[in-house]
């Protein structure tokens, strides 16, 4: 699961190593519980197949 | 929470600290004491040759806000009380363990302390309605220049400095001396503390 962060602060916040800008939003693997953000879950969609270079049997 | 007031406020008092787009923090519950050493507006005198006295203003000094307060965390990493200074000069954590390093950062932040005998108040921030009285001191825009603990009559105390400059770079006030009196109107509540709305 991803979660989009925004930093809802006009300072600098820290979560684990991740530091946050004023107002800066990054996709996270860990749900911070901190007043500090705004957290929402990003909708994961599943990567188109690659084409491939396979011949096609005939 | 209220003060005692009879004929002075005494004994307790509220203390809010904001970082900006941030919610206000309540401190008064780790804070012993606050002294609010408002900026002078000083002036030089020139003898002149006459005897006269010539009167020559300098622009008013910084206000400085000194907390001695007993915290037990380094920073607050969530929620609306205040349990720690470390994080007001540097980066602050939002996450347990907190790890703050020194760092560069500068942070604006703004303090608000209030006497009241409203005994239900619990945030310095918050309006006073008719029928009760209150005096608040708010400072915007300022920093957090100083965070220095004390383990010296062994306990953990820390003596914490506010300052802000009695203008910003647009001469617009940075800070308010706020009061109601009990037949007075409703002293409002602060507006939260943004980059346009000081209070």
């Amino acid at each position: 699961m991803k979660y989009r962060v925004t930093n809802k602060l006009g300072i600098h916040v820290k979560f684990g190593d991740t530091i946050f800008q004023p107002h800066e939003t990054k996709v996270l693997e860990e749900k911070p519980t901190s007043d500090k953000f705004i957290v929402e879950m990003t909708e994961e969609k599943e990567e188109p197949k690659k084409k491939t270079n396979e011949r096609r049997d005939k | 929470m209220s003060s005692q007031f009879d004929g002075a406020w005494s004994e307790t008092a509220l203390v809010g600290i904001a970082a900006q787009s941030g919610s206000d923090m309540a401190f008064q519950a780790i804070t012993e004491t606050v002294d609010i050493d408002i900026g002078d507006k000083d002036f030089d005198v020139i003898a002149t040759l006459g005897g006269g006295r010539l009167v020559k203003f300098t622009p008013q000094e910084p206000t400085t806000i000194t907390l001695e307060a007993y915290p037990v965390e380094a920073g607050t990493d969530s929620g609306t009380t205040g349990l720690g200074f470390f994080d007001l000069i540097n980066t602050t954590s939002a996450s347990q363990p907190q790890d703050l390093d020194v760092d560069r950062t500068r942070s604006k932040y703004r303090i608000a302390i209030m006497w009241t005998n409203l005994s239900t108040a619990t945030t310095a921030n918050e309006a006073i309605g008719t029928n009760n009285a209150a005096l608040r001191v708010v400072a915007a825009d300022g920093y957090f220049t100083s965070v220095k603990p004390s383990f010296t009559d062994g306990v953990l105390k820390f003596t914490v400095t506010y300052k802000v400059p009695p203008f910003d770079s647009s001469g617009t006030a940075n800070v308010a001396i706020q009061s109601t009196d009990i037949a007075g109107a409703t002293l409002t509540a602060l507006a939260s503390y943004t980059s346009a709305a000081k209070w």
